[in-house]
């Protein structure tokens, strides 16, 4: 299958942070799901996809085309949606519009009023008297309307409600049901990956810790339970972090070690959430 | 190009337009010779405050509105140009602007300044407005807004009692003399062209 995006070894250097030698790739026909902590690089990974920020070294790939030659007609061909106002907050809604629809060359004027009467989003008021999640809205149904084949979005669901939030991801389905696209969408809230994203990337310092199958990454470790006496066994088979509980303890391991663990005493399995498996592996790098 | 000069307009602040107006005093000078003079020097000071208003903001709105333009499909040089030819059509609705205020007050006052000389004004108040924008516009790209408001406005202003001086006490006065509003036009060329290579060299540099 194609590449619809690939980052192979980018790095940028600024003070006090760096993103080092970040490679991963998204193929056509898939979501991938970009997460980790606060000041990871998420955002400033993606800003170097969209050429806002000038990697030092490296190479971005966007549907098979380094980002240096063809830039401009690439971006005829991505929808995005940042978690900042960058829209003209002192213009309304179909003045925003307006000033970019020209820029598009396929843009469709009757999908964006369909979004927009879908999202609720009133087209005569100023951006700027917008909630943050109908300004989030107003994001999308730009990105959506001018047959974008790479959707980028940046943390898309914070601040939205839980309803349209919901909504948003029955929305991003639909649109991945075209074989021929890709989405792209860094958040906090793992909750909504698990639901839609077939891949993983998961960011931790300016370093991709891992970049995977959701599948295979949620069988790839295991949640192991237990009461005190079993402690010592644990420690013993090297988890990537223990934690006491009220109960007894709560190790987390790769599934392998984990299953292997079951023949010799009785502790109890759980398959962690993808909020659980970031937890644990930011917290076993910081150790 | 044309999207982003309309975007310029769009998004122009809505005092720009006002600007004109601040040809009043001028207008209602008794002295038709002074209201001729003063005509093209302020109008190219309004086509270049025009110009000004229309990248005014904060450092953060300045970051935003270039965060959105790049990632439209755009090039960062044709921002940068575009930037440079909209200064050509804010000096222009100065001068119309400019011209209907002047002939109305002519009319009014009945005072026989004729308005022959308008054609005349055209080129100067053009270099001006370029000129002033020239100096100001590398100065925004490199330090926002905030800073070519003030710091620009300074070296608008000391750049050209610099350069008078300089002229005045260069063989080029006679050249000046002679010719003034050749001169002018190439002394505009130069910095105009100046300016647009170190605007660009700037803002491809930059990361948002």
């Amino acid at each position: 299958m194609e590449n619809i995006m690939a980052l192979n070894h980018v790095t940028k250097r600024f003070k006090g942070f760096a993103l080092e030698d970040v490679s991963f790739s998204l193929k056509k026909g898939f979501i991938m799901g970009f997460v980790g902590p606060n000041g990871a690089g998420k955002s400033t990974t993606i800003r170097c996809i969209m050429d806002l920020i000038h990697i030092d070294s490296g190479d971005i790939e966007l549907f098979g085309e380094n980002i240096r030659n063809r830039l401009i007609d690439l971006k005829q061909r991505i929808g995005f949606v940042y978690d900042q106002d960058v829209f003209y907050g002192d213009l309304t809604a179909e003045k925003n519009k307006r000033v970019i629809a020209p820029f598009y060359k396929r843009w469709n004027d009757e999908a964006f009023y369909r979004y927009i009467k879908a999202f609720d989003v009133p087209l005569n008021k100023k951006l700027r008297t917008f909630s943050k999640g109908v300004k989030m809205k107003f994001a999308l149904a730009m990105a959506l309307s001018h047959h974008a084949e790479l959707i980028i979005m940046d943390e898309p669901t914070s601040g939205l409600d839980p309803i349209f939030r919901k909504e948003l991801l029955d929305i991003l389905m639909d649109v991945i049901q075209d074989e021929n696209k890709a989405i792209f969408f860094s958040t906090h809230i793992t909750t909504d990956l698990e639901k839609v994203a077939d891949y993983i990337t998961f960011i931790l310092d300016g370093k991709i810790l891992l970049s995977e199958e959701t599948n295979d990454l949620l069988e790839a470790y295991t949640l192991v339970k237990g009461p005190t006496t079993l402690e010592t066994d644990i420690k013993a088979a090297r988890p990537i972090a223990l934690k006491a509980t009220s109960l007894g303890f709560e190790a987390f391991m790769e599934g392998n070690a984990a299953r292997q663990l079951t023949r010799k005493a009785n502790f109890r399995l759980e398959r962690p959430s993808l909020e659980e498996i970031m937890y644990y592996l930011v917290k076993a790098r910081k150790r | 190009m044309f999207q982003l000069m309309m975007q310029d307009v769009y998004t122009q602040k809505k005092n720009a337009y006002f600007t004109p107006l601040f040809l009043l005093p001028l207008m209602l000078s008794n002295s038709g010779g002074v209201r001729i003079f003063g005509f093209f020097v302020i109008v190219g000071l309004l086509g270049y405050m025009m110009a000004s208003y229309s990248h005014y903001g904060t450092e953060e709105s300045d970051r935003m509105r270039h965060r959105l333009l790049l990632s439209l499909p755009v090039g960062r040089r044709s921002v940068v140009a575009a930037k440079y030819v909209m200064v050509g059509f804010w000096w222009m609705l100065a001068f119309v602007f400019g011209a209907i205020l002047f002939s109305v007050v002519s009319v009014i006052f009945g005072d026989g300044v004729g308005l022959s000389f308008f054609p005349r004004s055209i080129i100067p108040s053009l270099c001006i407005t370029y000129l002033f924008t020239s100096i100001d516009l590398p100065v925004y790209y490199k330090f926002g807004h905030k800073v070519s408001q003030i710091v620009g406005m300074a070296l608008v202003f000391t750049s050209m009692i610099g350069f008078v001086t300089w002229v005045a006490q260069t063989r080029l006065l006679p050249v000046f003399l002679k010719q003034p509003v050749l001169f002018l036009v190439i002394v505009t060329l130069i910095v105009t062209t100046v300016s647009y290579f170190l605007s660009l060299r700037i803002f491809e540099k930059k990361n948002f």
